[in-house]
């Protein structure tokens, strides 16, 4: 019964990892991209 | 035609849906040491979520020339006249040393590089820096501010129920607290800020920070010092403040 609970633990903590990796480099891509109002002032 | 029209009703109602979600954009610390800077800063912030946003202002004129406490107190009379939302960040920010404080207190200002003003001091002292605060505050005259953020969200357990007798809102690390017939009511609310955390956490905890806007649950406060424009960057920051304004609605203390 633990056996299987500790497991369930790890699955769901590497899946979390994982998720929370992707969500990370979407969010860092997110955070440098250029604004529009920026390109427009730059122009 | 027909097609387009289902599209934009599921898109309003998804905008509809996230702007039930909110959060509080504040600007920590705008001081007489800072407030040039700062008042650019500030606006940028204002610009990128749409709206005027709250600012905690520590009210201490330090050792100040006359002339740059005057420009000071011209800046706050410009944003409150503009909408924005002033709160009580201290009296000076920096703790006094000379203070009896509890172990916890002690430790506070181990953590906070002895900028915990209020941390683990007793009822009497709490009473007497909260109306030094005030006193201070009046001095610049401009009107009331709207509640208490202690320095670094470190108080002490007389701090909520002292505060809470002059100003409408006092606020710690876990939530936003107002008096409502009597009772004291806590609103649940995450403190995401920066500027203590060390430079190779700034992405993880930026990332952190936009999970949790983007996840339901609490009146999120997401905090920004003139420090974090320089390590975490301007773009980065007003790009974030942009992003969370697309999942929630931002609003202001006295919104609650």
């Amino acid at each position: 019964m633990f056996d299987k609970f500790f497991k369930s633990c790890v699955k769901f903590s590497i899946c979390s990892a994982v998720l929370f990796f992707f969500y990370h480099l979407f969010i860092s891509q997110k955070l440098d991209e250029e604004t529009s109002t920026n390109t427009k002032e730059q122009e | 035609m027909e097609q387009n029209k289902d599209i934009a009703d599921i898109q309003a109602a998804e905008a509809t849906f996230q702007k039930k979600k909110k959060f509080i954009l504040c600007y920590h610390s705008f001081s007489v040491n800072n407030f040039k800077k700062a008042s650019v800063q500030i606006r940028k912030l204002a610009e990128a979520a749409g709206s005027p946003i709250s600012i905690a202002v520590i009210p201490a004129f330090g050792a100040a020339p006359e002339s740059e406490a005057e420009q000071f107190r011209e800046e706050l009379e410009k944003f409150v006249k503009e909408g924005y939302e002033i709160m009580l960040h201290g009296a000076r920010h920096r703790a006094d040393l000379s203070l009896k404080r509890s172990i916890a207190g002690k430790l506070a200002l181990l953590v906070s590089n002895n900028e915990a003003e209020f941390a683990g001091i007793d009822e009497r002292f709490t009473q007497a820096l909260l109306k030094r605060s005030l006193a201070l505050w009046k001095a610049h005259g401009t009107g009331k501010p709207s509640g208490f953020i202690p320095p670094i969200w470190f108080g002490n357990k007389y701090l909520k129920e002292q505060a809470l007798s002059i100003f409408d809102y006092y606020e710690d690390f876990h939530g936003i607290y107002q008096k409502v017939k009597g009772n004291i009511k806590k609103t649940r609310s995450s403190t995401l800020s920066f500027s203590i955390l060390p430079t190779p956490l700034l992405g993880i905890a930026q990332t952190y920070a936009c999970l949790k806007m983007l996840l339901p649950g609490g009146v999120h406060r997401l905090v920004f010092h003139d420090k974090d424009f320089r390590t975490i960057g301007e773009k980065r920051i007003l790009n974030m403040v942009r992003y969370i304004s697309t999942m929630r609605e931002k609003i202001m203390y006295k919104d609650l």
